[in-house]
Parts: C-alpha cells; structure tokens; sequence
C-alpha cells in the first residue's frame, strides 16, 4: 500500500477537474513551493512572486481539463508560471522595484536574519545573482532556473519550453555564459576566481537591457530599472 | 582537437557533462579533450561553481497561507457554472448546453434579484468564534492587553546556550527566539514539546513555578489556531490577532497574541485557585502525559449527525472505529481525506469504521457542506467540543483508534505521510486478535 499513501496524480487532476476542495489543495501543496522559488528567484520580489503563484494557479484550476496527461503536472504547471511572469513583464510590474527596495521592504529577511539563516553574505549574493539573472532575458533565465535551481532534466526543461530537447543543451549554454560574464562585470573582485573564458564567441550579444529596448525584446525580458 | 575550434565545439558538451547528460562515446570524448585542455578544465569548473550559486540561493519562502486565501477567495467570487463550465472539454456537446443555461440563468436571476431588490443581503457571514474569557489572572490580562513585543519584553533572555535547547526548537528557526528559560513569578521550563506537522505546527512549553503550571504554545503563522489541553484549562484560551481561513474562504478572526510569524496562545494557570486544580489534575507528573496506552476514555464522544440527528459513540461498539479529529479549516486535514476514505472502502464494514469528527468548525450546515465538496465517504459528525478537551486533543488532525469497547488502543497525531498503513496494519492486527 505504499504508494498510495497519497492519491495520486492522476486523482488529483481529476479531482480538480471535479472542483473537488481537496484536490485543488493538494495540487496547492504539491507545487507551490517549487513555482514560487523560481518566481521569487527571477523577480527578487517575494511579494509580486506570490502574487504570480496566486494566478498561476487560478489559470491552472481553470484550464485543468486542458491537461492531457502527456506531460507531467509539474512542468505544465510551471509552463502556465512563465506565461504568467511573461504577461507580468509586459505589464510592466516586474521593474518597477529596485531590488534594494525589495529588500528593505521584505520582513522575512529580517526574519531570516535573526534566526541566524540570512546572514548578510548570503543576502549578497542572493542579490548580486538576482540583479545578473534579470539582466539575461526570459529565455535564457528560465532555462538555468529551471536547470539549476528547480534540478528539471533536459527533457522536463524542453516539456517545460516546448522546444526540442536538443535545443535544451545549447540554450543552457549559451545563457551560463551570458550569465558568467554578467556577474563578472557586477562582482569585479570575484572575477580573479572565474577563469579567463577563452570562449570569446560568447559575446556575440549585449547583456545589457535597455529600458528603451523594442517592445518585442522587452516583451521577452526583465528590466530592472535602475534609479 | 584541442585548440580553439575544438574548445569550440566541446563547450556545450561540457555543460552537457556537467549536468549528467551526457553517456557513452561523447562524454568519454569530452573526458578526452578536457584531460589535454586546462582552459576546458577551468571552463568546466567554472560551470560547476555557477550551479553551486545558483542551487545555494537562499530565497524566501513563499506564505502559503496568504496564497491560498487569495486563490481561494479568488475561486469563490467567481459564479459557482463558471466552474462547470470550465471542466468543459472543447467540442463537448454540454457547451451548447451550458451556454444555453447560462443565458436562461442570468434571464432569471435579473428577473428574481429585481423581485428581491430591497431586501436584506443573504449569504454567510463570517464566523466569529465566541468571545474567549479570561479568567485566569492579572498576569495573562495583562500580557493580553499589552503589545506583542512590550509582553515578549517581558521575558528574560535565554541564559543557556542554544544548542542545549531539544533539536526539535533548533530546528524550528521560527520558535527558537521566542524560547525562554524563565518566565516572571518564577517559572522555569521543564517541558518542551513540538507536535509537528499537525495542523497548528505547535510547540508546547511547559513552565513551572510553586504557583502553578503555565503552558505555553506557539503556532506557526501559517496554522495560528491552537486550543488548549487540559480539563482545567480550558477556560483559557487565548489566542492571537490571527487571521487564518475558513475551508470556505471565510475570514477567522480570533483573539490572542501575536508576534510576527508566530501566534501564541497561553494556558495559564496563574490563580492561585486555579493553579491548585491543575496541580490535582495534572498529579505529580509534571511533564506531558505519554498516551496510546489503551485505556478507557472519559466518557462517550457524542455529536450530530449530518441528518440533525444525535449521535453517540457507544452505537459503534463492537467494531473498531478510527476517530478522526478534524476542522473544516484544517489543511492536512482536509489532505488526508482521500486517505480516509480508502481506508473505509477498503476495511469499512462490520469490524472497522471511520468517523470524521468535526469540531470548532461552524454549525451543522457548514460542516455538512464541507464533507459534502471534500468528498468524504464515511459518516461525519458535527462533534461535541468537549469532547476534545476531555480526550486531551492538542491539535488536528489527530486520529483515535478505539476497539471495539470505544477504548483507545492508538493515536496517531498530526499530518502522517505513512497514516493509511499505519492504520491499515493495525487495524488488521486488532481484527486478527481473538475478540
């Protein structure tokens, strides 16, 4: 009886198809820590980040009988996530807060910090990689969030982006290298340890985000605006 | 291939290899370049040292609460056939239906809000629990009237280093600073106990002075409703400015302490009247009871039945019965519900039934609509609360296994990921034991 000490997948879909209470809760619980930290992670704002949750899941529930089973409920959930954050960035909600801002106005840091967790070097370099990562554009963020932060395989990750698996590897590469340069040049100190990329064809393409980039490639991106 | 072509073309892979992606002949060719290349050496490393960064993240975490109230609210402000409607599957003949209905719906309801308009506003208000009463003494009204911080001020310091602190408060970043060696009038702690992952994720200290017992539980902001044990105590609950969510939506508001991210709610024992009764109860134990000894239990648990009748426990002896502890607002609860009901499906009958006892959970109407949406299938009760105190429940959920006398031969506290076996096996044991 093991495993079915919890209903399953399966159950849980077509509990929420049914508008069952428990299911919706336990497809809640199943999946909102995990979306939540890749939110939170690419906007620096716990707050906008639990608002995205919020209406990834409202979208989830209401377009349940959408999910065909062909892929698993996780990464069809954390699909609808990046269309939200998507949408969110073309409203313009993701940049209208400096991470700092962010910070300062977040209570649990605070908290964090007491409880002896969030010491400050760890609120450093959570900002510094928050601040690099919103300078890569959506694509490529999502890609090492999801790789590296939430541990998806390639094959999850391309069910995730609807690309082929193929194209997982390159992108990935591509986007740590944008990513490596960009937190050079924000940590110039720690550049000493980084090795001297003699990969130079990976500066093809500017980092840098323009607030006054085309709508398309900001429609694409994060901008932090830096006031 | 070493050289800049042949870096080149190896990059990816390397990143490939990093991330366990790679197998057989490439990742043995990767292995090859790299073992004749320093700079793919470094790049790897390089790469290694960057997912570290990004997996070490510390993040915050999210306040599932407050997410599932907006979600929950969200849902339910929606019109109940919106629901219907989205279950729909494209194509599916019920659309045509549906919109049909719709139209029809909205035609009536305009016709039938213009009869009523004028008339007072139905639906459910918000369930306010009954005003609590202290009646303990000054120095919970005291604690009570004041701030959070001006009566944590209160407290002394914690004179021990924290690793002597049981690991379970170590654990519970939330709690530790709120641990105190000893309070004013004398109290020292003597008892700590952490009932995790039951609903309200309590921590129970106990503190003891000449005067009397004072136990102190704090709740995880996320489940900040905590009652009291104790038949003695039960006068005194006190609770915090929480505001947590019915299963409905439905605001709670209590009334008790609050500290940031942590409620507190005292049982004191701080009349001198009073005290000495709890000492009598309590006897010379001084600590928690150690349950799940069968034994006889006070009294019969009694309630209503969903069809307004009452019910009595005792109409159960002669099978065993696996009393489930629930509130409607509860969420582990509420997630062990699939559960319970394969435990009734798959062991229910003439020896074994499961009760979902629902207490602190509204009038009868609410909690018949809660099994109704949770899909409970075995028979619900609206139970009698003191029943609760009587049976020393701390927290929900928390399950009763009575045999077949209505004595307790098990109980099992708080959100278990192994309850259906756990109940399963002993449920087979008892049912083989001769009767």
């Amino acid at each position: 009886m093991k495993d079915r000490s919890e209903p399953s997948e399966a159950e849980v879909v077509a509990g929420c198809e049914r508008g069952a209470g428990w299911a919706r809760r336990a497809l809640f619980e199943r999946h909102h820590r995990a979306i939540f930290r890749f939110l939170v992670a690419r906007c620096g704002n716990p707050d906008l980040a639990e608002d995205l949750v919020q209406e990834t899941f409202i979208a989830a529930y209401g377009s349940i009988s959408s999910f065909r089973g062909d892929a698993r409920v996780e990464t069809w959930m954390m699909r609808i996530a990046l269309n939200c954050l998507y949408a969110a960035g073309r409203r313009g909600e993701l940049g209208r807060r400096k991470l700092a801002e962010v910070e300062a106005g977040d209570p649990r840091a605070e908290w964090l910090h007491r409880a002896g967790r969030g010491a400050a070097s760890g609120h450093a370099e959570r900002d510094l990689l928050q601040r690099a990562l919103a300078r890569l554009d959506q694509e490529d963020a999502a890609v090492i969030l999801l790789h590296d932060l939430q541990g998806y395989r390639y094959r999850e990750i391309a069910e995730t982006l609807d690309v082929a698996v193929g194209t997982v590897g390159s992108r990935l590469s591509r986007a740590r290298g944008r990513l490596r340069r960009i937190l050079e040049d924000l940590d110039p100190e720690r550049q000493e340890t980084m090795p001297a990329d003699h990969l130079t064809s990976e500066s093809e393409e500017g980092t840098e985000i323009e607030p006054g980039a085309t709508a398309s490639r900001v429609s694409q991106r994060i901008v932090w605006s830096e006031r | 291939m070493n050289g800049a072509n042949g870096c080149d073309q190896t990059r990816e892979r390397i990143g490939a290899l990093v991330d366990g992606e790679l197998a057989g002949r490439e990742r043995l060719a990767v292995e090859q370049h790299m073992d004749g290349c320093a700079a793919c050496r470094r790049h790897r490393d390089a790469l290694i040292e960057l997912k570290a960064r990004i997996a070490g993240m510390e993040l915050a975490e999210p306040r599932a609460l407050r997410i599932w109230q907006g979600i929950d609210e969200e849902l339910r402000a929606r019109p109940p056939w919106t629901r219907w409607v989205a279950g729909l599957r494209a194509g599916d003949l019920r659309a045509v239906a549906a919109l049909l209905l719709v139209a029809a719906g909205l035609a009536l309801g305009y016709g039938y809000a213009a009869l009523r308009r004028g008339a007072p506003e139905s639906g459910i208000e918000p369930r306010q629990p009954p005003p609590i009463a202290l009646t303990v003494g000054d120095y919970v009204d005291q604690a009570t009237a004041g701030t959070p911080e001006a009566f944590w001020a209160r407290y002394t310091a914690i004179d021990a280093p924290p690793d002597a602190l049981p690991d379970v408060l170590t654990d519970s970043l939330e709690f530790r600073p709120r641990v105190r060696r000893s309070l004013p009038g004398g109290y020292e702690l003597r008892a700590v106990k952490l009932l995790k992952d039951a609903c309200c994720y309590t921590i129970q200290l106990r503190y003891e002075s000449e005067r009397g017992v004072l136990d102190v539980f704090q709740c995880h902001d996320d489940h900040p409703v905590t009652y009291g044990r104790a038949r003695a105590q039960r006068r005194v609950h006190a609770g915090l400015q929480y505001t947590s969510l019915d299963w409905d939506g439905t605001p709670l508001q209590g009334r008790a302490f609050s500290t940031d991210g942590v409620s507190v709610v005292l049982v004191g024992a701080l009349e001198p009247g009073l005290a000495d009764q709890i000492l009598e109860d309590l006897g010379q134990e001084g600590v928690l009871p150690a349950a799940f000894e069968a034994r006889p239990l006070p009294g019969d648990y009694t309630g209503t039945k969903l069809d307004g009748t009452p019910f009595a426990g005792s109409e159960l002896h002669g099978k065993l019965v696996l009393l489930d502890f629930w509130a409607v607002w509860c969420a582990p609860c509420i997630a062990a519900v699939p559960e319970l009901n394969r435990l009734q499906r798959e062991l229910g009958g003439e020896d074994f039934e499961v009760v979902g006892f629902a207490v602190h959970s509204g009038d009868l109407d609410r909690v018949a609509a809660a099994a109704r949406e949770l899909e409970m299938q075995y028979r619900v009760v609206a139970g009698d609360e003191d029943v609760v105190y009587d049976y020393d429940v701390l927290g929900y959920p928390t399950y009763l296994l009575l045999d077949r006398q209505g004595r307790l031969v098990r109980k099992y506290v708080g959100a278990l990921p192994d309850l259906e076996q756990r109940v399963a096996a002993d449920v087979r044991a008892l049912t083989a034991a001769p009767r």
